[in-house]
């Protein structure tokens, strides 16, 4: 399922963090746990690396973000939130949403396992996310407004690259989907 | 100037044999104001594979552009690999204007045309109009100094061919 959304709320929180915390690249996960994407192209490209597919990843609890209230908002049992700034220069290369620490936390459950994905800010020149939507055909986001995003579950390739000067905060709120 | 939306490409794969080479950004001031950002210099190129005249078997575009009210064309082909980007820049046309003799920028038109279908992540972004479902053959242009954006985010290479011209009436 995919879907697109806006969520009226209170970002700042979300925009006030340090993402000097945190450093990382997805790079080495994503290649090995999803060798059949890459390999529909013939093997995952050298010219991708630790130092361009960086993210900056925070995560915020339930005693800092108010989950109930993003359950209301969205229709999810929300179990993570996490924010990313994904600096300029930047590519998350083309993956699926595999719910790894769900699927940790609840090994046994069957429900619906979704991931909102929401603009922090207002979109920026060089700001892409491209996505399969509902009949699996590829489109591509951009000029967003802060609050707007998707949700959509493991079922929807989707890749993410900040060609801009400016960092690019998204959202994710990953839970149980309420049907 | 009034393009075709599509030109039929019937040379396959020959524009993937070619050798290109790849060289810095042409605008050293950008370069640095990119780097600034966090870019990699080394993910900021495009792979030119330069044309003194365009091969025979391109006759397929020649007769096309041969057609269009401009003069002075010049042929490159680009191969964008993987991972690269060149943001929001507008081109100086250094080389380009003083071997011609250009005084007005404005005048010089460049087309670029797709030689493959667009894989996800393939972008090219000219002013506010963004390509990204593309198809092979499929045409794009701009004139001047008009902002435009690149990258290939994808997991294989971009090949275009671009062709510069001066609008006959300058």
């Amino acid at each position: 399922m995919i879907k697109k959304i806006k969520l009226d709320y209170d970002f700042s929180v979300f925009l006030n963090a340090d993402y000097n915390q945190h450093k990382g690249s997805c790079l080495s996960y994503q290649v090995r746990e999803q060798e059949d994407i890459h390999a529909t192209f013939g093997g995952f490209p050298e010219s991708y690396h630790e130092d361009n597919t960086q993210i900056q990843q925070l995560w915020f609890d339930n005693d800092v973000v108010d989950y109930d209230q993003l359950e209301k908002l969205l229709s999810i049992e929300v179990v993570t939130v996490s924010t990313i700034l994904q600096p300029p220069g930047n590519t998350i290369t083309m993956h699926r949403d595999t719910f790894f620490k769900i699927n940790k936390m609840y090994p046994e459950d069957t429900r619906k396992k979704v991931r909102a994905n929401i603009y922090l800010e207002d979109w920026a020149p060089g700001h892409f996310i491209n996505y399969q939507d509902e009949d699996k055909e590829w489109q591509t986001s951009t000029h967003w407004t802060a609050g707007e995003g998707f949700i959509w579950d493991s079922e929807h390739l989707h890749l993410s690259a900040n060609a801009g000067l400016t960092p690019k905060y998204t959202l994710q709120i990953s839970g149980f989907y309420n049907e | 100037m009034d393009l075709p939306k599509n030109i039929t490409i019937d040379w396959a794969d020959k524009h993937k044999d070619l050798e290109y080479s790849y060289e810095d950004f042409k605008d050293p001031e950008k370069i640095i104001q990119w780097q600034n950002c966090g870019f990699d210099l080394q993910r900021l190129k495009i792979g030119l594979h330069q044309l003194k005249n365009p091969y025979d078997w391109m006759k397929c575009v020649t007769e096309v552009i041969n057609g269009l009210p401009i003069k002075n064309t010049a042929y490159c082909i680009h191969c964008m690999t993987p991972g690269n980007f060149l943001p929001t820049h507008s081109d100086l046309y250094g080389y380009y204007a003083q071997k011609n003799n250009i005084k007005n920028i404005q005048n010089i038109v460049r087309i670029i045309i797709f030689l493959d279908d667009s894989v996800p992540g393939q972008l090219l972004v000219i002013d506010d109009n963004c390509y990204t479902n593309y198809k092979k053959g499929d045409v794009a242009h701009w004139t001047g100094s008009t902002p435009h954006l690149t990258a290939n985010l994808s997991e294989v290479n971009r090949y275009t061919l671009q062709i510069t011209g001066t609008l006959v009436n300058d």
